[in-house]
């Protein structure tokens, strides 16, 4: 297993990587901003849901537009629970996993019949649905959302903490065994058949991939992984509402988060997460004043990386070589 | 001689167009037989509705004894029956060696064992040296082989070969015929589509014609060559000998 996770790399990347684990874990004690914490906390969760979206749009090639209904539904698994019966978390988020999995199944089978725009737009129109719903239940608060602040609880016990640095060490540690997962998967048959599919679905079934379960199946494991992380935004926020959660916008960003680190790769979505979060939360501190300004420059930053980064951020360093590499030739064709 | 495949009264139809009619003829084990017929004969069809990408409108296939004809694609291939396609379908985002890999995939999950199936049969196929090498990259002949090689790794008893040798230069060719040859002589039976005479006349032990979507006739390369009416129908209709 240790050569499934670590085999591919050299020694210099291991070590890249052991550094960039240690800067991660120094960072919140060089900081009381409590923005920074903020920041780092919707880094790694928004790695989480950029990693599980990742697997459906990225590995399998079926772009969902909806992620936002199993980031809505994974809040809703944790705090309705609790607040209907104390349900500790520990419990609540494997069963909000475990329940959007189940949803994913039972709408994939239809839903996953529908290719490329078509299924595109039909997820994105179960999301709308589903927020309309969870407005207007009684069940679920409607509008007013969840609060899941309890007085005198144990902490560790319900998850809830004062300081926010502990919800940055927990989230950080769960996010590396996502993507430890993530990574050998990566190596596993599964995944070979969802980048098949991917790649050409005749070529697929001609090698006896049974494609649309192979469809279904990711999209389970994709929606269980954003569920993960909407039981931990809610977790960490102790309040959440729909209208916040289950939106369009949100939906996006989780594609975002993918797509501009490094569709179908695995270590894109984190690269994507850090940069995409810094951006609009720096945006927003410095220019929401300005009424919307933040959005504008947030859209163009968004809209030059992947102008001129199809491939997203991780294609970046071998950009970067391939002009050096042809200005060198250029210079010496010169003399 | 036992037959692997028998297509019985194959018939297809795309709304109004009788792609496939009543299409009749065994393939015996071992054997190659080979597929010719004028553009649009029907012959691609012909191998959709054996290989399950599509279901016959009316008719049935029988591989290997089990009835066929309203399978599934992925479960036609499990069955053991291998197939390459006329525009080659690579995994363009995938190294060659994952190409092949995801064929050699289907009978095990064991990552060392399926590997060892790749390495054999990327050399069995001439690819070895472009293992690393994303299949996009490739050139057509390579591309085509390929094809082969992703069919060849799930250990097909029958292989399709839509056109295997379209658009390949004289060399090329020769070192096509010599593949298909070698996997014929591995045990695996072919059904090869080809537009090439020389080619069929080399390779096969028998040839199917087709024409507008029915069967002209089945025989040995020189009864076929011979047959005025194919003659007219194909060879002397302004014929495609090196497309
Ligand atoms: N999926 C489809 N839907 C509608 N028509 C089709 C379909 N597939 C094939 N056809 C039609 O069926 C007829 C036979 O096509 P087919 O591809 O089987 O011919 P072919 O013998 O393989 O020709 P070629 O030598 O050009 O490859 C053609 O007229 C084609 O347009
Ligand atoms: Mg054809």
């Amino acid at each position: 297993m240790l050569k499934t996770l670590f085999g591919d790399y050299s020694k210099k990347q291991l070590a890249i990587g052991a550094v960039l684990i240690v800067i991660a874990l120094i960072l919140p004690q060089l900081t009381k901003s409590l923005f920074m914490y903020n920041l780092l906390i919707l880094i790694v969760i928004w790695s989480i849901l950029g990693m599980g979206w990742n697997v459906m749009g990225g590995f399998c090639g079926q772009v969902s537009n909806g992620h936002s209904m199993f980031y809505g539904f994974g809040a809703y698994c944790v705090g309705l629970p609790l607040q209907y019966f104390g349900l500790s978390p520990w419990i609540a988020i494997p069963f909000g996993m475990c329940f959007c999995a189940c949803v994913a199944w039972v709408i994939g089978k239809p839903v996953l019949r529908l290719k490329g725009h078509a299924f595109a737009i039909c997820t994105m129109a179960l999301a709308e649905c589903m927020r309309y719903i969870c407005v207007n239940m009684e069940f679920t608060n409607g509008a007013k959302g969840v609060n899941m602040f309890k007085k005198g609880v144990n902490p560790i016990l319900f998850l809830q903490f004062k300081d926010p640095r502990v919800y940055y060490y927990l989230y950080f540690v769960i996010m590396l065994i996502v993507l430890a997962v993530t990574k050998i998967l990566s190596k596993k048959r599964f995944f070979y058949y969802l980048r098949t599919i991917k790649g050409n679905e005749d070529a697929a079934a001609s090698v006896g991939i049974d494609v649309s379960r192979y469809k279904v199946r990711a999209y389970m494991l994709s929606a269980a992984i954003v569920s993960l992380g909407g039981s931990l935004y809610a977790q960490y926020m102790l309040y959440f509402d729909p209208a916040s959660m289950m939106t369009l916008n949100v939906s996006m960003m989780i594609v975002l988060v993918a797509v501009m680190g490094g569709i179908g790769t695995v270590f894109g979505p984190i690269l994507g997460a850090i940069v995409i979060e810094c951006l609009s939360e720096f945006t927003r501190a410095s220019l929401g004043q300005y009424g919307g300004l933040d959005m504008v420059l947030y859209g163009c930053l968004v809209i030059i990386i992947v102008l001129f980064l199809p491939g997203g951020l991780l294609t970046l360093p071998a950009k970067i070589r391939e002009y050096m590499d042809r200005k060198a030739s250029k210079e010496g064709a010169a003399k | 001689m036992r037959n692997i495949l028998e297509i019985t009264d194959a018939t297809k139809q795309f709304g109004g167009l009788m792609a496939n009619e009543g299409i009749t003829f065994n393939v015996g084990e071992g054997e190659i037989v080979g597929v010719v017929g004028p553009n649009g004969a029907g012959k691609t069809t012909l191998f959709n509705s054996v290989s399950g990408a599509h279901t016959l409108t009316r008719g049935s296939i029988v591989f290997d004894g089990q009835d066929v004809t309203q399978k599934k694609a992925h479960e036609i291939a499990r069955l053991g029956v291998g197939r390459t396609f006329q525009i080659p379908q690579s995994l363009n985002e995938m190294t060659v060696t994952e190409n092949v890999l995801v064929g050699a995939l289907m009978h095990t999950a064991d990552m060392k064992k399926a590997a060892e199936k790749v390495q054999e049969t990327l050399e069995l196929c001439n690819l070895a040296h472009r293992k690393d090498m994303l299949a996009g990259k490739l050139n057509v002949a390579q591309k085509k082989r390929l094809e082969i090689a992703r069919a060849m790794a799930t250990d097909p008893k029958l292989l399709l070969l839509d056109e295997t040798m379209a658009g390949l230069t004289a060399t090329e060719r020769k070192d096509a015929v010599d593949l298909i040859l070698k996997i014929n002589r591995m045990g695996v039976s072919i059904l090869t589509i080809e537009h090439n005479m020389d080619v069929v006349m080399t390779v096969s032990n028998r040839v199917v014609v087709l024409v507008s979507g029915k069967l002209l006739m089945v025989g040995t390369p020189e009864e076929v060559t011979s047959n005025p009416e194919v003659i007219s129908a194909y060879l002397g209709g302004g014929s495609d000998t090196d497309e």
